[in-house]
């Protein structure tokens, strides 16, 4: 039911004010900027990019198969929380995964720490027993480098025990249940993890619950690692992702970053990139949800946020039309997606979300 | 020059082996002395000796073209920290600073594979150019001839490479090539000397066995009850993934005791992974795959391959097939053969290959740029959705394309825009179809045949092959009663999370528990 749970909740927050595939873009952590933006805008920042493998069908068949159950139903072009809908929801809302999962927090770091342990246990496992010809299960260069480096730097020491001794720590933060389930995707010497949809028939979850489930452990257990860095030496450095694309969605949009701090204005920094005007502006509005230090005020004046503001009141929705409509003309989309970036900050309390 | 009983001492100190297997002696000889080798042994006899221990024993680099250099291949070798050292995968999945690296430094590396695609880059010919090349391996040789079962257009290229390389020794393996495929290869790389070694391909000890079915159902009956009796390392093949997955789960429910999963390529690479090595390790029974399932598995006691579906030429179906038995113990393969399957191939090869329609659809987009004056977007991904055609059909578009002289090379440069390009693309499209067509209709021909099966299967090949008695095929009458393989052993599965973390990392008493 989680599946469903975080999309009833998603239909909850966002009403009428996205189609369906907003809810897609969301939780399939589409590096757009709109998925963030909308993310922040309707408080769903912790489904944040939680199932990034998810393809486009699968998220309609679940949709579909939602409405088959009649957990929602279509009304005018967007869909309605049906009773069942509502237990489902109330359900959900009720379980670990909700106080779990932190998207917005964790996306991206959330796999790359993940697949360093599981092939970092994989290793010492097999190191331990004296094998040195395994095959590694995660083959992607960026993991098995991390790992071999990692390895070369404690070649000294054996770090299997501590290992062992953090990893046991950390699962007492999750319920048994969940920590089997977790468990039991390791590989080690001589014995090789569940697949995801093994571990799916063998708790008599869907693939999709299975993926959320496994996601939100993690997120609880990168949550807990980053409380308490200093009981987890080993593991706080399996879960620290240094390159800088954390801050920044995209590479892309930093490097318009820098060009601004250099004092560049947006025309000159489209000659300079070879981009579009329309592309600088959406690196901006880019920054200015990830970065709240940059000053947005250069980009829209004071008085012209408050009669932003003051539309998307009057309009009772986040649709950059439907503010558009309410703001005199000199008002630029640009600006109104700035402001929406901003919303949390410049509009204080709940009065939105109701 | 080559005294033989070094040669064994020399397999002895490096792969740990006592024996040659039958022909690798024989290939390795004449690498040694410098000759061209076409070299032909059935899969899962050790095709890989034949060039690793040369590359061992030569001055110089042995570059290894394979279209399957998966990532997994690479980390193996490096992973094996042991002798394998100098052994290094060059493909498009390594970044950049690694590629570098490994660029300038290519002389200190004995073995080195690439994928054909990547030969194609000027800068890694550049650096090629500047080292000592011993020997140029071309595995799976077949995909350089139109006529085999994997065309590959990037392998056609492989001849102007070589020369670029200075024309060094060559050694072209395969498991499946006909006579015809052979000389195919040899014209194509133009090596009129080239010693062949051809060995015959039959597996003596692999039951041949078709069973009509009527339905769906009739083919689980049968899978069912054969292996309830025997829970043994088994395939089954399957044309689709939906198929696969939906056996899978129905056959789980059939055979509690056997533990079952199924393999496809639509799969992420992780679990693909984990599924290969459980099966590998003994923690699975049965798989059900697609075609994708089989590259690079090494195990040696897989008893039984079912083919659920028929695959649409016999060159893929001695493959897969030939997965079974390779410790050289008696195994068994059973197409399951149901009349209404034959659509499926029929539809695999119209998939494959672009119709009129897309031919037309791609010269009149390519038109449009021209008189726009536009370029072809460099994004293949564009083009191929522009044209709404498969993965398949866009590259042999572009091979097409690029054989007529334009140029896909960041972004097609269009220059020639005649409608006789096309006429041609097409006239080799039908070509193309035309075979696979034949091939399919000798799969069927073999599935309907009343002789023995062993024999027509290998006719096409070879000239004769060993006979066998009891075990021969379905059409000579063959009972299961008397076959007896040894069970696979149980798992033991641990009761709680802490007893597993303790086997992961083999902590204190983790295995008391056993
Ligand atoms: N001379 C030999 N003696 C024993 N085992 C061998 C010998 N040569 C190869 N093998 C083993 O046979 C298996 C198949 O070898 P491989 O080269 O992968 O086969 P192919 O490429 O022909 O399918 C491997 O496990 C390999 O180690
Ligand atoms: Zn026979």
């Amino acid at each position: 039911m989680y599946t469903e749970g975080i999309i009833l909740e998603c239909i909850k927050q966002i009403k009428d004010n996205r189609t369906i595939y907003g809810i897609y873009h969301i939780l399939a952590g589409k590096k757009s900027i709109q998925s963030v933006h909308d993310a922040r805008l309707f408080r769903l920042e912790k489904y944040y990019g939680i199932y990034q493998t998810m393809t486009r069908e699968s998220f309609i068949s679940i949709i579909t198969t939602m409405q088959k159950n009649n957990l929602i139903k279509m009304d005018k072009d967007y869909y309605q929380i049906t009773d069942t809908g509502e237990a489902v929801l109330k359900e959900y809302r009720a379980s670990n995964l909700v106080t779990y999962l932190n998207g917005i927090r964790f996306t991206g770091r959330d796999i790359t720490f993940i697949e360093r342990l599981y092939l970092l246990v994989q290793t010492y496992s097999n190191i331990k027993a004296n094998n040195n010809a395994f095959i590694p299960i995660i083959d992607r260069p960026e993991i098995t480098s991390w790992v071999r480096t990692f390895y070369q730097q404690k070649r000294h020491i054996d770090i299997t025990e501590t290992l062992y001794k953090e990893l046991y720590q950390l699962l007492t933060y999750v319920s048994d249940l969940e920590a089997e389930f977790f468990i039991n995707r390791f590989t080690g010497y001589k014995y090789i993890g569940r697949s995801m949809d093994q571990l799916a028939n063998e708790y008599q979850l869907t693939r999709d619950n299975a993926s959320i489930l496994l996601i939100g452990i993690i997120h609880r257990l990168l949550h807990v690692i980053g409380d308490e860095s200093s009981t987890f030496e080993i593991l706080t450095d399996v879960a620290s992702v240094t390159t800088n694309n954390q801050k920044f969605i995209t590479n892309t949009a930093n490097q318009t970053y820098q060009l601004l701090r250099d004092g560049y204005h947006i025309q000159q920094i489209a000659d300079k990139r070879n981009l579009k005007l329309n592309t600088i502006y959406d690196h901006i509005v880019e920054i200015a949800l990830y970065d709240r230090d940059m000053e947005i005020e250069s980009f829209v004046k004071e008085e012209d946020q408050s009669e932003i503001l003051a539309a998307i009141q009057k309009a009772r929705s986040y649709k950059l039309k439907a503010i558009k409509d309410h703001c005199h003309d000199s008002i630029s989309y640009f600006q109104i997606r700035l402001v929406l970036a901003r919303l949390k900050e410049l509009l204080p309390g709940d009065d939105m979300h109701d | 020059m080559t005294n033989s009983y070094r040669l064994e001492e020399e397999l002895k100190r490096y792969f740990g082996y006592s024996t040659f297997r039958v022909g690798q002696k024989e290939i390795i000889m004449d690498v040694l002395n410098g000759h061209d080798v076409l070299g032909i042994l059935p899969t899962g006899t050790g095709k890989s000796i034949c060039y690793q221990l040369p590359a061992r024993l030569l001055d110089g680099v042995t570059i290894v073209v394979s279209p399957l250099i998966s990532l997994m291949m690479d980390q193996v070798k490096e992973l094996k920290a042991m002798n394998f050292k100098d052994t290094i995968a060059i493909n498009s999945f390594l970044d950049y600073e690694s590629k570098r690296r490994i660029y300038q430094s290519l002389g200190r590396y004995k073995l080195l594979y690439v994928s054909p695609e990547i030969l194609q880059q000027q800068e890694l010919l550049h650096y090629l150019k500047n080292v000592n090349i011993s020997l140029f391996v071309i595995d799976e040789a077949h995909c350089i001839s139109q006529w085999g079962h994997e065309f590959r257009p990037d392998y056609q290229k492989l001849k102007l490479v070589m020369e670029i390389l200075g024309n060094p020794p060559v050694l072209a393996l395969s498991a499946t090539a006909t006579k015809e495929v052979q000389d195919d290869i040899i014209h194509s790389i133009d090596r009129q000397a080239i010693k062949r070694h051809i060995y015959p391909m039959d597996r003596h000890n692999i039951a041949l066995t078709i069973q009509e079915v009527m339905t769906n159902d009739e083919k689980i009956d049968i899978i069912s009850n054969t292996l309830k009796n025997h829970r043994v390392p088994t395939l089954i093949y399957f044309s689709s993934k939906l198929a696969a997955e939906t056996v899978s789960f129905k056959l789980s429910q059939r055979l509690p005791n056997h533990r079952i999963a199924f393999y496809h390529g639509g799969m992420e690479a992780v679990d693909r992974i984990s599924i290969q090595q459980q099966f590998m390790n003994d923690q699975i029974d049965i798989i059900c795959c697609t075609s994708a399932f089989g590259m690079g598995i090494n195990k040696n006691n897989i008893r039984f391959v079912f083919h659920y579906h028929f695959p649409g030429q016999i060159e893929s179906f001695i493959q897969e097939i030939g997965r079974a038995g390779r410790d050289g113990k008696q195994s068994i393969s059973i197409v399951l053969y149901a009349k209404q399957d034959e659509f499926l191939p029929k539809q695999l090869i119209e998939n494959e290959l672009p119709t009129d329609e897309d031919l037309n659809r791609a010269y009149r987009y390519l038109n449009h740029l021209h008189k726009q004056d536009q370029p072809i977007p460099a994004d293949g991904n564009v083009v191929q959705s522009a044209l709404e055609i498969s993965e398949t059909q866009w590259r042999f578009l572009i091979a097409q394309l690029e054989k007529h002289g334009i140029k896909y090379e960041n972004g097609l440069k269009y220059e020639q825009h005649h409608a006789k390009i096309f006429q041609q693309i097409k006239y080799t499209r039908n070509e193309r179809l035309n075979l696979k067509h034949d091939k399919l209709r000798d799969m069927l021909h073999w599935l309907q045949t009343t002789n023995c099966l062993r024999e027509e299967l290998y006719s096409k090949f070879q000239k004769g092959y060993t006979p066998v008695d009891e075990y021969c095929c379905s059409n000579c009458g063959i009972t299961l009663k008397n076959f007896n393989p040894v069970e696979s052993r149980t798992e033991i599965n641990l009761p709680t999370w802490e007893k597993k973390l303790k086997r992961l990392l083999l902590i204190g008493d983790y295995h008391e528990t056993e």
